[in-house]
This record gives C-alpha cells, structure tokens and sequence, in this order.
C-alpha cells in the first residue's frame, strides 16, 4: 500500500515544505518525514529510512548536491539507491549539471505542477534506473535515451570487419 | 590504471517494497487523486503569495550584497510560480540568472539592473489581473536588457530554462 512507503521531503522553505508534504499525502503517503537541511536529512535517513526523497538544491549548511552526493557516495549512506528527485527553481546550466553529477535520480522544475510531480514518480517506479560506478561518478546512469552512442565514424578494428561483410 | 565502471542493473539493488509500487501505479493513474493534488496546489497559493511579498521586500532591503540579492530572488522566483504569480517567477529568474553571470565573470553588479528587477517585481506581486499584460511587457524589456548585458560581460550563455531530460 502507498500508506507504508517512506518519503522524505528536503526543503528550507517551510512553504515549499509544507506543499510537498500535502501532495504527497494527496497520493496517499502516510509516512513522510521533513528536514530544512541535507545534515538534518542524512540524520533522518540513518534513523528513519526512505523509499523516496524530494529535495531542494539550495540549502544553508549542506545543500542539496551535497546531500545527493553523501547519500550515494558514503560509505556510512543507509541506502546510495534510494531514488532522489531534486526540486529546483535553479536554471543555471552549471548547477543542473553539477546536481547530475551528484546523482540524482529525477529533476523537478519550479513550478511544481501535478502532472510533472506524478510523471517524475512514474518514471521512478516504472524505470528504475541502472547505477554506475566508476573512478568519478555513483549513482543513477545518466545516459537517458538508447540512442546515446557514438554517431561519429565507425574506427574500430571490427567495425571495418562489418562494414566489408555488409557491402 | 583506470578503474572499469560497473553497472548495477535494478535487478541487482533494492527496490521500493512491490506492494508500494502496485499501490503507488493505481494512484498515479486515479483521476480523482489528481483532481485532490491540483486542489492541494490551489489551496497553497495564498500562503505561497504572502511569503512571496516577504521576500520582495527582504529583496528590496538587500542591494548592497549580491549574494542576498541572490538568495532573495532566487526564493522568489521558487515560490512565485506555485503562488500563481507567473511574471514575478520569471522576473526573479532574469534577476537571478543575471546576478550568478556577474558572479561568474568576478564583475561588480550594475545597480541599475538591479533596481529595474525590483520595482517590476513589486508591480508584478503586486498586479491583479488586469496588470498581468504589463507585468509580461515588463518582463520581456527586462529580459533584453539581462541578455544586453550578459554580451557586454563575455561569459558563455547559459540557457535561460531547462529541460527536466
């Protein structure tokens, strides 16, 4: 049941907060826990446990790229694939490619609408994403679409093997 | 040398509880329940508003720090678009996106720029319906007067929106 799955809301604006919690219940989750900063999340993620977090990108103390990165990159983290959508009025290109590269799961624009909250979800729940790990990332593959490969020309050894066995 | 990556397929890390997630596709796809989570959205404007009118004011009073004129707009412009105030949201974000260039560029804030976001974010949280249409002549005039400026800093553009994939 929605009830008992665990939600964590991330937001130091108490109104945003309060917003994100009350759409959540609207779904019907019951458990939902809020913290104003990614110390207090990472404290609440140790005792409590989520399913699910929604967090913010601007935070005093630890924002939220800090905290996406301690969740997946710790080795004291509760749980590096919990799924992490950050909820962001930020448009910088730099800042959206640096929460990316922190390792989250899903973006979600300011503005929040009903549609692009429940499409975020969905895609949480319906295509889990596969995790990398390597010398300089953790975290959810970034390579969204199954056409990201190289378009370039085809230099490798059995390319060329193919391309003589097609002509 | 150079460590290979590992993928780690979802079938190979814990997922969400499976009754959680039966539970959580019924209720995505309930008209109903999006019927109640607009109402949520709609129920939100008015407090969203006041903390909006807050911040323009905090706005107002922080001139002289650019990184709490930042802050300040870059609440607003956070909050503003779930408080139905559409034309301040992208006020603040031309504000926003101004201030973050002339950091990156290590150049001083033009207070005239600044001055020109404030008063059209006080008329734009301040506007009923029938000053929506100025509020979004404003925003267009302000948002040729950041691009002007941002040429004139020779930093690398940045999108002004983007696009959640």
């Amino acid at each position: 049941m929605a009830e008992s799955l665990r939600a964590l809301v991330v937001e130091n604006n108490v109104h945003m907060r309060t917003l994100l919690r009350a759409l959540l219940a609207s779904l019907g989750v019951k458990d939902i826990t809020e913290a104003s900063s990614g110390e207090e999340a990472l404290q609440l993620l140790r005792d409590k446990g989520a399913d699910m977090i929604l967090t913010d990108l601007s935070m005093d103390d630890m924002d939220g790229i800090a905290f996406t990165r301690t969740v997946r990159q710790s080795a004291a983290s509760p749980n590096p694939y919990v799924p992490i959508i950050m909820v962001t009025g930020h448009t910088e290109r730099h800042l959206v490619e640096a929460a990316r590269d922190a390792g989250v799961t899903e973006f979600l624009a300011k503005p929040i609408t009903v549609h692009s909250l429940f499409l975020r979800i969905s895609e949480i729940i319906e295509r889990p994403r596969a995790y990398v790990r390597c010398e300089a990332y953790f975290g959810p593959d970034r390579r969204r679409r199954g056409d990201d490969v190289s378009a370039g020309p085809k230099r490798r050894k059995d390319d060329a093997e193919k391309i003589a066995v097609a002509s | 040398m150079t460590m290979p990556a590992t993928i780690i397929l979802p079938t190979d890390y814990p997922q969400m509880p499976a009754p959680c997630v039966d539970a959580l596709r019924k209720t995505l796809r309930d008209p109903k329940v999006a019927d109640n989570a607009a109402r949520v959205l709609e129920a939100g404007k008015a407090g969203l508003r006041k903390a909006v009118l807050r911040a323009v004011d905090r706005l107002g009073a922080a001139t002289e720090d650019p990184a709490s004129l930042y802050a300040e707009a870059h609440e607003i412009r956070g909050l503003a678009g779930n408080a139905g105030l559409p034309s301040a949201a992208n006020i603040a974000s031309l504000l926003c996106r101004y201030l973050d260039m002339v950091r990156r560029a290590g150049r001083p804030v033009d207070p005239e720029v600044t001055a020109l976001h404030i008063m059209a974010l006080v008329r734009a949280t301040h506007a009923g319906n029938d000053t929506m249409l100025l509020a979004d002549v404003v925003q267009r005039e302000l948002s040729a007067l950041v691009a002007r400026k941002i040429t004139e800093l020779a930093v690398d553009e940045v999108p002004a929106s983007f696009s959640a994939r």
